[in-house]
């Protein structure tokens, strides 16, 4: 446009301006992208690869503690885990600090018939909580969780909700199921300054496909 | 002449793109920072301090748990990502069951359990994704008649109120206008419609609080349960009933000042002064619940006519245990607004400087050719 007409009544002047200016819009295409980062927040396959020579347990298994769980779709592999029991209120407790991810102690053990029940903060303390990124999560999405007896457990998840925290499911999160389950919750939705305290929650429902041991 | 004001127009044009690109990331990082690890930064950002958890709340910043600066300078993106919208259920209708099956005995046994005698085969195999879909054994109603008073029987016990008069029950509310019923065979068409019959037969006594909530979960429960699979209905009702009326809110303790159209079994020797009560027999709460019915203090329960019945119980005595049996009530509090994602305050004012540094040689340079132009 009126760089074009310029350039042709300046020569090399223009060429260079064009040029310079083409150069600099690009450094800031190239700080924006950099800044915006990757808008997934999914950093893993789907599904992990389980080792070949593993031997099948069956499904549903008796009670024993959780030492490892892993969703490789958002990269959660961790180690750090409490048991949740009930505040005074009667609510679900919540780990104490941020990355630690809690398993309620009145629900099923991994592998057990009902639903597991695990939950971690989305964020706390301005820390990053164990399930910042749970709502990338996606149906199909594999689940594993190893016990303490050597058994890895593998769920695949069914659907994620995002519910308001005053219509919480509380049956279809807590209430009895036919084979071993899992639920994943955190927080999600809007953040009510007020009340400190996010309005939604986000859950994973996902059923236990087998159950093995390395 | 004319190449000079052109190139000035090009100039303005450029400075303007490159004030906008400086100004945009600059901004849309601005914005995310829920609040900066200071208060003068939390309030500089529009915040609000809380100086307990010294954690900065930004109501506008907090809304998705993906860093928000990724949202806004994706101009367009509706903000949250589509992963957390709520997927629809897995559950599927209940049409795709297969039909009742002719041969199976009308009526049923009658016997607990006898709905669903294979269930242990289910149990065992525990995956419900991949097995090929097995016949499913229909719910016999006259199995559902013979387990439903234990339910009832349950609610009984857990609300504590067996001698509540027959007429002063009252089925859940806000049920589905038509209820499932069993066909000519007497067999419910899936789990789901036995499921909702049953609830729809369960009766509360009049007043209890909480009932609108109870009946959403059980509607929920009911829906929600697979169709293709085999399961112990009953027992897992009664499970989730156990699970759930715990957490209903507890009756006031406080008996009004005349007598309602309706008064628990238990309430009516008190009314009538038919027998005496006394402080080991009463929890604090009904002792003073007696007292405030009846300031003259029949039962002579406030004894130093303080106005407090039965101090001696005041603690302790009507102090449930603190292991629950009960589900957790409500959300889950995980998160409190404060992230860690997207970018520091010292993130943000590098790359602010960064940028603005940019801008400043960018325009010198369009400044300069201008003036050469």
């Amino acid at each position: 446009m009126a760089t074009t007409t310029e350039q042709q009544g300046t020569g090399t002047n223009g060429t260079t301006r064009a040029t310079i200016g083409i150069l600099v819009v690009l450094v800031l295409l190239a700080v924006v992208a950099y800044l915006s980062g990757d808008p997934s927040q999914r950093v893993g396959p789907a599904a992990a690869d389980l080792p070949a020579e593993r031997t099948a347990v069956a499904l549903p298994l008796e009670s024993a503690a959780t030492s490892n769980l892993r969703i490789p779709s958002i990269g959660v592999d961790t180690r750090q885990l409490s048991e949740l029991g009930q505040t005074e209120d009667r609510r679900l407790e919540v780990p104490r600090d941020a990355t630690t991810v809690g398993h309620y102690a009145g629900g099923a053990a991994p592998g057990e018939r009902g639903p597991a029940i695990y939950a971690s903060h989305v964020n706390y303390r301005g820390v990053d909580g164990g399930f910042a990124r749970l709502a990338d999560v996606e149906a199909g999405d594999q689940v594993l969780i190893e016990r303490e007896d050597g058994v890895t457990v593998v769920y695949a998840v069914d659907r994620v909700d995002e519910v308001d925290k005053n219509a919480f499911p509380t049956a279809q999160v807590y209430g009895p199921t036919t084979g071993a389950e899992l639920r994943l919750i955190t927080c999600g939705g809007a953040f009510d300054p007020d009340v400190r305290s996010y309005e939604d929650n986000v859950i994973v429902f996902g059923h236990a496909v087998e159950a093995y041991r390395a | 002449m004319r190449g000079r004001r052109s190139s000035r127009s090009a100039a303005v044009v450029l400075a303007g793109c490159v004030g906008l690109a400086v100004m945009a990331p600059g901004l849309a990082l601005a914005a995310p920072v829920p609040g900066g690890t200071s208060e003068a930064e939390c309030t500089l950002n529009g915040g609000t301090w809380v100086s307990t958890t010294e954690t900065c709340e930004t109501a506008a910043t907090t809304t998705t748990t993906t860093p928000p600066a990724v949202d806004d300078v994706e101009s367009g993106d509706a903000g949250t990502s589509a992963s957390a919208e709520p997927t629809p259920s897995t559950t599927t209708p209940s049409d795709t069951i297969t039909p009742v099956d002719p041969t199976t005995p009308p009526g049923g046994t009658g016997s607990p359990g006898s709905a669903n005698p294979d269930a242990p085969a289910a149990d065992t195999t525990g995956t419900t994704g991949t097995q090929p879909v097995a016949p499913v054994e229909p719910i016999s109603a006259a199995a559902l008649a013979g387990d439903v008073p234990d339910l009832q029987s349950e609610i009984n016990r857990a609300l504590a109120l067996e001698e509540v008069p027959l007429a002063d029950l009252l089925p859940l509310p806000d049920l589905p206008d038509i209820i499932p019923q069993p066909d000519a065979g007497g067999n419910f068409e899936n789990v789901n419609d036995a499921c909702l019959n049953a609830i729809s037969q369960l009766q509360f006594p009049t007043g209890t609080e909480g009932l609108d909530v109870l009946s959403e979960q059980l509607q929920g429960f009911c829906s929600t349960l697979d169709p293709t699979t085999l399961t112990d209905l009953l027992d897992d009702l009664l499970e989730l009933l156990n699970g759930l009326i715990p957490s209903l809110p507890p009756p006031s303790p406080t008996i009004p000042n005349e007598a309602p159209h309706y008064v628990p079994a238990y309430y009516w020797g008190y009314w009538h002064h038919q027998y005496d009560v006394d402080c080991p027999e009463l929890t604090y709460d009904e002792a003073n619940a007696i007292l405030a019915w009846d300031r003259s203090d029949p039962f002579r329960l406030d004894r130093d006519g303080d106005g407090e019945a039965c101090e001696a119980n005041a603690h302790g005595d009507d102090v449930e245990d603190v292991e629950y049996i009960g589900y957790p009530v409500g959300g889950v509090a995980t998160g409190d607004g404060s992230t860690g994602s997207g970018a520091s305050g010292v993130e943000v004012a590098l790359a602010a400087g960064v940028l603005s540094g940019l801008g400043v040689t960018g325009l010198a340079l369009v400044r300069r050719f201008a003036r050469q132009g």
